[in-house]
């Protein structure tokens, strides 16, 4: 703490207030030095689990951002109709009432109407903002709820298969057991996201004891730099390494965890010769092959080692074989010599890296933590953002858990493990209590999401009334669809039944977020009205009829700043801990929190009844601390019963205010509950089959192709658009990765991050192999146009280096910004979502992730 | 008793929270860093090493700054914290080209980083800072009299940076150095430094 | 080498007890008329229903009950969105009897002259 600083000692106003930062989601525990009104310093509350006393460069300089002179501190209201790229709205400052007044009249009739016409929009930036947002959905009526660039730039394949698996948001290696990580295409540990800084911590400490750490990217910067050995590949072929990793050891190996298989996952099922489970005639059960009782059984009647993971069976009138036998089989054809024709990484490494993973996994071992024996499985593939960020979204990400899972490496000692799926509560509540169930198969049902709707089972896939159609395809989480070309032509194909007029916007840059500017403009200048809740005006905010100026962070309180557990509070042993965010300084002029102005909407509307109802709801909040009848809560009302509902009448508002947070140690049964919760994940992706089915069945007759091979149960290899591009020139694989210094587009403007992205290699350049830009004439410092086969095209400055894929070309961040709005950002670093188309062609058939690498040719900027 | 700090590159992520946090605990004018991270690449395309390097004022033994210093100004603490003091500094900079490590820095003219001018905060804690004065990292100097690590140090996420006194043997940093081998940068300048690195 | 480690690890009813414990326990059915209140909220609101829904049950009946008197009066159309092709509740439908949220339709609707029931879809997707 910076108490020392001999000016302070005078100072009348001196205070450390717990908080919680929100330069990211990762919203880490802060103390924010007020002197005589001033922030003066954000350090990390040592106190708390997240973060653990720590910042990295983001947050510490979260002073500037709320600082910053650009920040809106009136309502404003375009006068200019006319809405385009390069349009200016003609702002002019009204007051709360006229504005609240204005959108009100709109969101009355538009909810008479048909409430689905309203989109409501996040930026993931601030975890706060999501259950107000989501709340305030629910309560309007819309389904149409989007989170920007998050999903399709982060995870619809990452997120939904670490909740198939995982029961979690995202998955980690278990740092303090873990021998052997190998990451494809994360960040985990190196300043970036969930639980960013206890991550750092854990991570270092991991490396430090010894943990050897593979890396699979096509860049070492970040994570790559930490690798014991990096491994480069081609962009978007992690699924074809790590098929053919799996081979390895099933095929040439055998190195496989047969009990867990047996025990925990679907592998012993029996799988007909439709790809389907061998039902019990009668309980519907799937039949597994009891090798004792020589019979096909219903899986739940069976003991685990009795269950045949091999072998050709006759059951129910079918030929089959155990799932595991089906796997088997299916992985012969990705052999390492196939696998480096794909992915570049040479096969002698691959046969390595697989025996190496298989043996440090200890299959069979236990270990001993807080008096409780446990499985020890000290190895961890892990996934993020980069390895899923293709057509193959899918099957990239499950590709790489199966190894986890074929060696049993998944929620146990040392191993893969999502954050926090199984809680407890508070000792003192029993609250907040969840865990993973079994459903009728036996398969796992996650006890917590960030959506509610859960990853599995999937939902039945329909003709869609949502405008994101992921309710035709169940797998997507978010969708590009609200924004893409074709999204007209997709809604008339599946006759959706209205279109979207107004949209709210919580702080996110869509503009910049999604893909190119044109494209996502088109898709703005069709609302009717939107109105958008900002700290700036930024290059999507020109699109509103109504600018509203947001409240920092530092402004706010909020009682759920870091829920749930599963997003991003570490895994692994230690303590539960839940933060809050409290005021550390008062609004300037006429800035108002969104979560207050949402409450405000509501009444004008005339739906606080249902407000309340959604909040009770998503809050989970129960008598005597729910809401009642149509009575008009306050924003910190509502926080003071959900804490005192989680903590106790004692634990209110008011106590969190004085206590920052509170915390309680974990149990081995929670950390590691795997042992003890009796669900299996599925190896064998059965329910994609009838899913393809009946998505095909919509899809088919209105000329919607649907590629089988993107619903098999079992992951395959499938290329991007970019491994299909032949134009001549076009020798680049464009890809953009997570920078530490900056998040999403938002924190371009703060100048410490900015001055420190100025001066870092690679931030704010294109990053390409140094021998293949020589023979290109390129040099470093070079300007060059950076263009796709579509002829779309962004400029950059050329960094020449070693640490890059020779075929891949590597841009940071969200960065490129054009708008007056915010000064320090524009102009800097490379736009390179301006590269991506936004079309049905572009995404995934399977889980709608939008495609995010792309084929470019590099030419100098002409002088 | 001789300040010294070891910084464990293994453990290091090139985050930024040193530069970061240094920048908000000394406010510290645009240009002016008492703490900063370098990446360097070492080696050829596949067997290729990103070293994040951080890097701040070495507090040497032998500090040619201050030898180099006409009025006097740069100077070595009792407990070897080498330390400017601005009233007796003139700017004429020949301590910055005596440095061989390049970690001092001109505050020629009051600098803020918007262009509206200075925010709240900068009043505060930039406008302290006289000009036409060079600047550096103390250590943090009140809060090690205070009993607390540098900002650096007490921020690091990785805790990749350790404080403490160099001539006391059984010193955590006395440990690592020894240990771990650590090394000094640009050790044929024969400064003695007393920032340590661990190898990766 | 090869040690199962389902073998070795024994359950302690560590989840079990406290599942039960956690699940709110409501009473036995009642007998007799009994006025449920039904409060249809966010997009189930908007189909013009007057709030609440008065349905007059009796003896022993749970919320399957309610929802199918509910269809007999309104029609299919109105549980769209709340059930799945088996017929039970999606997960991002939560429905509460007189405050307290439960989680399967074969809940028996508690005893006492009078039980509301809440009814809400919140949204089913997230990113990020």
């Amino acid at each position: 703490m910076n108490t020392a600083t001999p000016e302070f000692a005078v100072a009348a106003d001196d205070a450390w207030i717990q908080s919680s930062c929100s330069l990211c989601y990762g919203s880490c525990s802060i103390l924010a030095h007020r002197v005589d009104g001033v922030v003066v310093k954000i350090e990390g509350n040592p106190d708390s689990v997240v973060g653990k006393g720590k910042l990295c460069g983001k947050g510490v300089a979260g002073i500037m951002t709320h600082y910053d002179p650009n920040r809106l501190t009136k309502p404003l209201r375009r006068t200019n109709p006319k809405k385009g790229l390069g349009e200016d709205p003609g702002w002019k400052e009204i007051s709360w009432d006229e504005a609240l007044g204005e959108i009100a009249d709109v969101l009355r009739k538009v909810r008479q109407d048909d409430p689905r016409k309203l989109v409501v929009q996040r930026t993931t930036t601030v975890t706060a903002g999501r259950t107000p947002f989501q709340t305030f959905a629910a309560a309007f009526g819309t389904p149409n709820f989007s989170v920007s660039g998050g999903g399709q730039h982060c995870g619809n394949g990452a997120h939904l298969i670490s909740g198939i698996m995982h029961a979690s948001w995202s998955v980690v290696p278990d740092f303090a057991y873990c021998n052997y990580a190998i990451y494809f295409g994360a960040s985990k540990g190196h300043a970036a996201g969930h639980a960013s800084c206890s991550n750092m911590g854990l991570a270092a400490d991991a490396r430090a004891r010894g943990m050897k750490m593979v890396v699979v990217d096509p860049m070492a910067n970040f994570a790559g730099a930490k690798a014991t050995e990096w491994v480069p590949l081609r962009v978007g072929t992690d699924a074809a390494l790590a098929l053919s990793m799996a081979h390895v050891i099933v095929n040439e190996l055998d190195m496989v965890d047969g009990p867990y298989l047996q025990a925990r996952t679907n592998c012993p099922y029996l799988i007909g010769p439709d790809k389907r489970y061998v039902r019990d005639p009668e309980s519907k059960k799937p039949l597994v092959w009891d090798t004792v009782a020589n019979a096909a059984r219903p899986f739940s009647e069976v003991a685990a080692a009795d269950m045949a993971l091999e072998g050709e069976f006759f059951a129910n009138g079918f030929q089959c074989e155990p799932a595991f036998a089906k796997l088997k089989a299916h992985l012969l054809k990705f052999t390492p010599e196939w696998a480096e024709s794909i992915s570049t990484v040479p096969a002698k490494n691959i046969r390595r890296l697989a025996k190496e993973f298989a043996t440090e996994a200890r299959i069979g071992s236990t270990i001993m933590v807080d008096g409780v024996t446990l499985p020890y499985r000290p190895v961890a593939a892990v996934a993020f953002r980069g390895n899923q960020g293709h057509m193959n979204s899918t099957y990239n990400f499950f590709a790489v858990d199966l190894l986890n899972q074929l060696v049993g490496a998944a929620d146990v000692v040392g191993s893969c493990m999502g954050f926090n799926p199984a809680s407890k509560g508070f000792p003192e509540t029993g609250r907040p209590h969840y865990v993973p169930t079994p459903d009728a198969d036996g398969l796992m049902v996650t006890g917590m999401w960030m959506g509610y709707h859960y990853p599995y089972p999937p939902s039945e896939p329909r003709l869609p009334k949502n405008l994101g159609l992921q309710d035709l395809f169940v797998m997507g989480m978010t969708s590009p669809f609200l924004n893409s070309i074709d999204q007209e032509e997709l809604w008339q194909t599946f006759e959706v039944p209205y279109r979207p007029e107004v949209l709210m916007n919580f702080g996110s840059n869509l503009m910049m977020a999604i893909g190119n500017s044109e494209v996502v403009a088109k898709s703005l200048e069709r609302y009717k009205f939107i109105f958008s809740f900002d700290l700036f005006l930024t290059e999507t905010s020109q699109f509103a009829d109504i600018v509203l100026p947001d409240a920092s962070y530092l402004q706010s309180t909020d009682s759920r700043s870091n829920f749930p557990f599963i997003f991003s509070l570490p895994g692994g042993m230690g303590e539960w801990c839940w933060p809050i965010r409290q005021e550390v300084v008062p609004l300037d002029g006429e800035q108002r929190r969104f979560a207050e102005v949402l409450l405000e909407l509501a009444d004008r509307v005339g739906m606080r009844a249902d407000l309340n109802a959604a909040y009770n709801a998503s809050m989970n909040l129960q008598a005597p601390y729910r809401l009642e009848g149509d009575h008009a809560y306050t924003y910190p009302e509502i926080c003071d019963l959900e804490l005192k509902g989680n903590f106790g009448p004692q634990r209110g508002l008011e106590w969190f205010k004085e206590h920052g947070l509170i915390k309680w140690k974990k149990q081995p049964e929670e950390v590691y509950w795997r042992p003890f919760v009796d669900v299996r994940v599925p190896v064998y992706w059965e329910f994609m089959v009838s899913m393809w089915e009946k998505i095909n069945a919509i899809c088919e007759p209105r000329g919607v192709n649907i590629p089988q091979e993107y619903y098999d149960p079992l992951p395959d290899f499938l290329p991007c658009r970019s491994h299909q591009c032949q134009k001549p020139g076009f020798d680049f694989y464009a890809f953009y990765y997570r920078d530490t210094i900056h998040t999403n587009s938002f924190t371009m403007e703060n100048p410490w991050l900015d001055e420190a992205a100025e001066l870092d290699p690679f931030s704010y350049y294109v990053a390409i192999h140094a021998e293949v830009g020589k023979k290109k004439g390129l040099r470093d410092g070079q300007s060059v146009w950076v263009e796709s086969e579509s002829g779309r095209k962004v400029k950059g400055r050329i960094r020449l280096t070693q640490a890059v894929h020779p075929e891949g070309l590597g841009i940071a961040a969200c960065a490129g910004h054009w708008g007056k709005g915010m000064p320090v950002a524009k102009g800097k670093g490379v736009f390179f979502n301006e590269l991506l188309e936004l079309d049905f062609a572009h995404v995934s058939p399977n889980n709608l992730n939008l495609d995010l690498c792309v084929k470019v040719r590099v030419t100098p900027v002409e002088a | 008793m001789r300040y010294g700090m070891v910084i464990d590159l293994k453990r290091c992520i090139g985050c930024y929270g040193c530069q970061l946090s240094c920048k908000a605990e000394n406010g510290t004018p645009p240009g002016v860093f008492f703490a900063r991270v370098l990446k360097q690449e070492e080696g050829t395309y596949p067997t290729v090493n990103m070293l994040f390097l951080p890097v701040l004022c070495n507090h040497c033994e032998d500090p040619a700054c201050v030898d180099a210093c006409p009025t006097g100004a740069s100077f070595i603490w009792e407990d070897g914290i080498v330390d400017i003091d601005p009233d007796k500094c003139v700017g004429c900079r020949s301590c910055m080209m005596a440095c061989p490590y390049g970690n001092r820095y001109i505050n020629d003219k009051p600098q803020h980083y918007y262009a509206q001018g200075q925010t709240a905060f900068e009043r505060l804690r930039t406008g302290r800072h006289q000009t036409e004065v060079v600047m550096k990292c103390n250590f943090c100097r009140d809060r090690v009299k205070a009993g607390e690590d540098p900002a650096c140090v007490a921020n690091c996420p990785t805790s990749a940076r350790i404080f403490g006194d160099l001539e006391d043997s059984s010193s955590i940093v006395s440990r690592l150095i020894k240990e771990r081998a650590g090394f000094t940068l640009h050790p044929e300048m024969a400064t003695r430094p007393c920032v340590y690195y661990l190898p990766t | 080498m090869e040690v199962r480690w389902d073998a070795t690890v024994s359950d302690n009813s560590f989840w079990s007890e406290q599942g039960l414990a956690a699940r709110p326990v409501l009473e036995a059915p009642p007998h007799g008329t009994v006025e449920v209140r039904v409060w249809p909220f966010g997009i189930l609101a908007g189909s013009g229903v007057q709030r609440p829904i008065r349905l007059g049950l009796s003896g022993g009946f749970t919320l399957r009950d309610v929802l199918a008197e509910l269809k007999t009066r309104f029609g299919a159309g109105f549980l769209e969105g709340m059930l799945d092709e088996q017929g039970e509740l999606i997960s991002h439908c939560r429905v509460f009897v007189d405050g307290r949220m439960i989680e399967s339709l074969a809940v028996p609707v508690p005893s006492g002259a009078q039980a509301d029931v809440e009814i809400i879809l919140l949204v089913a997707t997230e990113g990020g």
